[in-house]
């Protein structure tokens, strides 16, 4: 048996030309034993080494094929059943991503122009609640959820909100607070921010229909979170709500009013169906931070100003930029992060020219000051 | 060319793995066989059919034919059956195709092949009788194959080198040798019958 592949290994090393004289002279002569030898030598004579070694392979190859047809075939339809599985999850997953996160989107934004559109309704939504205060909901917030009861009106009386504001016209919305009310009442920096008996005003009446969604979108600035939290009395439960909602809430569930707290308001917004201002004014001691400059406009305003935008001629269009930063007690801000659907050279300019931003003045809560991460957007068109 | 196989059926010889076929009807066995043969099978397709693809099929062809036909026959030594197989396979298939049909012409006389216990007359030295018949025969051959026999069997040289020494083709050689070797057989034969019938 291993004289055979001996035998076979000096043909091909014959063929080759790397046998001796003497070995080619003993291979030949052993090839004489008999006439099988004698015929099968003279025709692989026929061939080069490389040929003969591919050709014995190739019928190595087709003989075991021959003799397991059933376990390689059965081998062969595991994979293409596997790569089928594989490429179905595969194709699921692309079209969940894609299908999904749209009409999500779609929603907010329709949920925030049907907040603007009707006149009457001048209020924003204040964002999560707790529990506790249940009869401080307003109907906006219910519609900040994108639930359906927003469009039963069940509190029509008071066109009082109680909404944070950082200056008239300029809403900002409080989309995560972890457990802790919303309060308006004026404090410390804030001259105009009585929020108890200030209706809040987006923007005049007949302009708010006509707003898109992009332009409602440029004029919001939203918390996103505040990381100090107080003790707040009246909020019995408030530290419960504040281990439900997570930390880590990205912007986009922000944005889309899916943050915890959320559906804890909208739960409680249900059970009372009073509207109380007194009680309202109690829950409402939580005040946004206001931007340099006094307001998300002229913060806006002043960045835009410093922006070299040369350097965005290489990218065409119409962009989005979405940028979030921590703003903190001191007025500082950091953590300048830039939504990576711009090109970075976009990015990279924002986040350089709004960290040159001198401080703001901080989130309130109780009237001290607490950290918090908010949003703003900006849309640039190069043409 | 058996190492895709376990030790233990590559370690049988022919015969046990003809009968553990003939038995089991398993191709894993049969396959370890052939492959010992494959080579030679391929070759003597080679040197009939002239053409790779077909010696390929015909390779392929044959397995087909062994599994068939082992358990009908007593096949006494598989290295011989074999060769007899293959080479009418080979030869039917030039018969089958009629633009061979002179090529086939000139093997259809010797198919059975010389047996490998009969050593030609040439390789058995120590026969001293032997010798002396082959000393007065290889005088009779024609110089030429006279040369190519001594330069082979005598001073163990390689086709190539009688080549070279001789200004032939390496072909032309071969078949100086061959015949050289037939020719002596039957001088050689002649020579015993002659004495034979002396005594």
């Amino acid at each position: 048996m291993s004289r055979i592949e001996h035998t076979y290994n000096q043909i091909v090393r014959y063929l080759n030309g790397l046998l001796s004289n003497r070995e080619r002279h003993d291979l030949e002569k052993e090839m004489m034993r008999d006439t099988f030898d004698e015929e099968a030598f003279e025709g692989l004579n026929q061939l080069s080494a490389g040929e003969l070694e591919a050709d014995i392979d190739v019928l190595m190859k087709r003989l075991d094929e021959r003799i397991q047809p059933k376990k390689k075939r059965n081998l062969v339809t595991f994979y293409r059943m596997a790569a089928a599985i594989i490429l179905l999850v595969g194709v699921g997953s692309i079209l969940y991503v894609f299908f999904r996160t749209p009409s999500q989107n779609l929603i907010t934004r329709e949920t925030s122009h049907e907040k603007l559109a009707p006149p009457a309704e001048t209020a924003i939504p204040a964002g999560p609640l707790s529990p506790v205060n249940k009869d401080a909901k307003t109907e906006s917030e219910i519609k900040a959820n994108g639930s359906p009861e927003t469009k039963k009106k069940k509190t029509p009386g008071p066109a009082k909100t109680n909404v944070a504001v950082n200056a008239p016209g300029e809403p900002i919305e409080i989309l995560s607070e972890k457990g802790v009310s919303i309060a308006d009442q004026a404090s410390a920096p804030a001259i105009s921010r009585q929020m108890d008996t200030q209706p809040l005003v987006n923007e005049p009446a007949g302009k708010d229909v006509a707003l898109n969604d992009d332009m409602i979108a440029l004029n919001e600035m939203i918390v996103l979170d505040y990381k100090k939290k107080n003790e707040i009395p009246a909020v019995a439960t408030g530290k419960e709500i504040e281990s439900e909602s997570k930390a880590d809430a990205d912007m986009n569930q922000a944005l889309q009013g899916k943050v915890a707290g959320v559906e804890v308001t909208r739960s409680a917004t249900r059970e009372s169906g009073e509207f109380n201002s007194n009680k309202e004014a109690e829950m409402y001691n939580l005040i946004k931070p206001v931007p340099y400059g006094g307001s998300l406009k002229t913060f806006k305003q002043w960045v835009e100003n410093r922006i070299d935008n040369k350097q965005f001629k290489a990218y065409p269009g119409k962009h989005r930029i979405q940028i979030s930063l921590t703003v903190h007690t001191d007025g500082t801000i950091t953590d300048i992060k830039v939504k990576n659907n711009v090109p970075p050279v976009i990015a990279d300019e924002y986040r350089r020219v709004i960290s040159q931003s001198p401080v703001w003045q901080p989130a309130l809560k109780d009237n001290a000051p607490v950290e918090a991460e908010v949003m703003i957007r900006f849309i640039i068109t190069n043409d | 060319l058996n190492s895709s196989y376990p030790n233990n059926y590559s370690q049988l010889s022919d015969a046990e793995l003809l009968s553990l076929f003939s038995e089991s009807k398993d191709l894993d066995v049969l396959g370890i066989l052939y492959k010992r043969y494959m080579y030679l099978v391929y070759g003597v397709g080679m040197k009939y059919l002239k053409n790779r693809d077909d010696s390929q099929d015909a390779v392929m062809q044959l397995f087909e034919l062994l599994a068939n036909d082992i358990p009908r026959f007593e096949i006494r030594n598989f290295k011989s059956w074999l060769y007899g197989v293959s080479k009418n396979h080979c030869l039917m298939k030039l018969r089958k195709d009629k633009a061979e049909q002179n090529r086939q012409d000139n093997f259809s006389a010797e198919i059975f092949m010389e047996s490998t216990a009969n050593l030609h007359p040439i390789e058995e030295i120590e026969n001293s009788t032997i010798t002396e018949q082959l000393k007065a025969c290889m005088e009779q051959l024609k110089e030429e194959q006279r040369r190519c026999v001594e330069l082979f069997y005598y001073h163990q040289h390689c086709y190539k080198e009688i080549a070279t020494v001789m200004m032939l083709d390496e072909n032309k050689v071969k078949s100086f040798i061959q015949n050289g070797k037939r020719n002596l057989r039957i001088c050689i034969e002649s020579k015993t019958v002659l004495k034979n019938v002396q005594d």
